[in-house]
């Protein structure tokens, strides 16, 4: 989404609102797979919290860089290095949630090992977390040297990283819609479709988000975030129907 | 949780070879867990007429619900409960 930095566009304003309720919706998710986990001990479930934690709290950061940048609050010249530096962290926390989520699916679908062997993934998991923060620290070091031509030198460095992550988001998620169509298919499950769903719409949103990148399009890049934010709304209705299940039983179902 | 999805169905109050039935569980199985439930107050054991019956407690009504939204929230992602 570093396209979206370059220049004002009308409808700026409403990107920011995309990813500031999709970033909502998925603290929302990550929040109840914790609380399940609590429950249950599903060492998958702690993938999705951790994934979708780190999705959220990037959309949250860049929905809130973006706002300060758009609506002229404080220095110009620092609101957009802080944007391209918190673009790129998202980037690098996105990467991290869809490669934690292509893992927790492939695992839960294929291993039928032990909690310890679980717990060690997810400790890879978090050193890819930790990795991709550790690069986003690296953009930022390179931001604090002030300085147009440095600001240039980010805001190419930004567009990279925006290119790469896309590609590997879009490579994470059809591993992740692959295996939930497989599951799907198996269970039949009504819930388990809007999950797929959301999945589905979050990779075309990526399809066109790399598009957007590519060649610079503002437009589709607020069509991307459009797609994204409907991936999350399908998420929230099953967040929301799941609820009213309940004491209800499986009816729903 | 089928013990307790055993025990609200029949009413929130049920007898051991309801739940022996409808949880398919071996005896031995079930009054292992049931003894659980109970040290674990969601379930109340009660004696009457010479028979014994088993209560679902207000904390096991609430601990059934949650389990079924955490069962509900799991099938959503294709994950086994």
């Amino acid at each position: 989404m570093n396209s979206k930095n370059m220049a004002y566009f009308p409808f700026l304003d409403l990107t920011i609102t995309f990813d500031l309720l999709s970033g909502i919706v998925a603290l929302l998710v990550s929040y109840y797979a914790f609380r399940y986990n609590r429950l249950l001990e599903n060492s998958t479930l702690k993938f999705i919290s951790f994934g979708f934690m780190l999705l959220g709290l990037g959309l949250l950061a860049e929905s809130f860089v973006e706002a300060l940048v758009i609506f002229g609050i404080g220095d110009i010249f620092t609101a957009r290095i802080l944007a391209i530096s918190t673009s790129s962290l998202y980037h690098l926390l996105q990467i991290a949630a869809y490669f934690v989520f292509a893992i927790g699916y492939i695992r839960g679908a294929y291993s039928s090992s032990s909690s310890s062997k679980a717990a060690s993934e997810s400790t890879s998991g978090s050193q890819g977390a930790v990795g991709a923060t550790a690069s986003a620290s690296a953009v930022l070091v390179l931001v604090s040297s002030s300085g147009l031509r440095r600001l240039q030198q980010m805001a190419e460095l930004s567009r990279a990283v925006s290119l790469v992550s896309e590609i590997l988001t879009v490579v994470f998620l059809s591993m992740v819609v692959f295996q939930g169509t497989l599951i799907h298919a198996q269970s039949r499950n009504r819930l388990a479709l809007f999950v797929l769903l959301s999945f589905v719409l979050i990779l075309v949103a990526h399809l066109v988000f790399l598009g957007a990148d590519a060649f610079s399009s503002l437009t589709w890049s607020l069509v991307a975030g459009g797609i994204q934010f409907a991936g999350f709304l399908s998420l929230l209705i099953f967040l929301l129907w799941r609820s009213r299940i309940g004491s209800a039983g499986k009816a729903a179902q | 949780m089928d013990i307790l999805q055993a025990i609200r169905d029949d009413g929130g109050v049920a007898k051991p070879t309801h739940i022996l039935q409808k949880a398919n569980l071996s005896h031995d199985r079930l009054t292992k867990h049931l003894g659980e439930l109970v040290d674990k107050k969601l379930v109340s054991e009660n004696q009457e007429n010479g028979n014994r019956y088993y209560t679902l407690t207000e904390n096991g009504i609430k601990f059934l619900a949650e389990l079924e939204k955490a069962e509900s929230f799991v099938a959503g992602f294709g994950l086994a409960f």
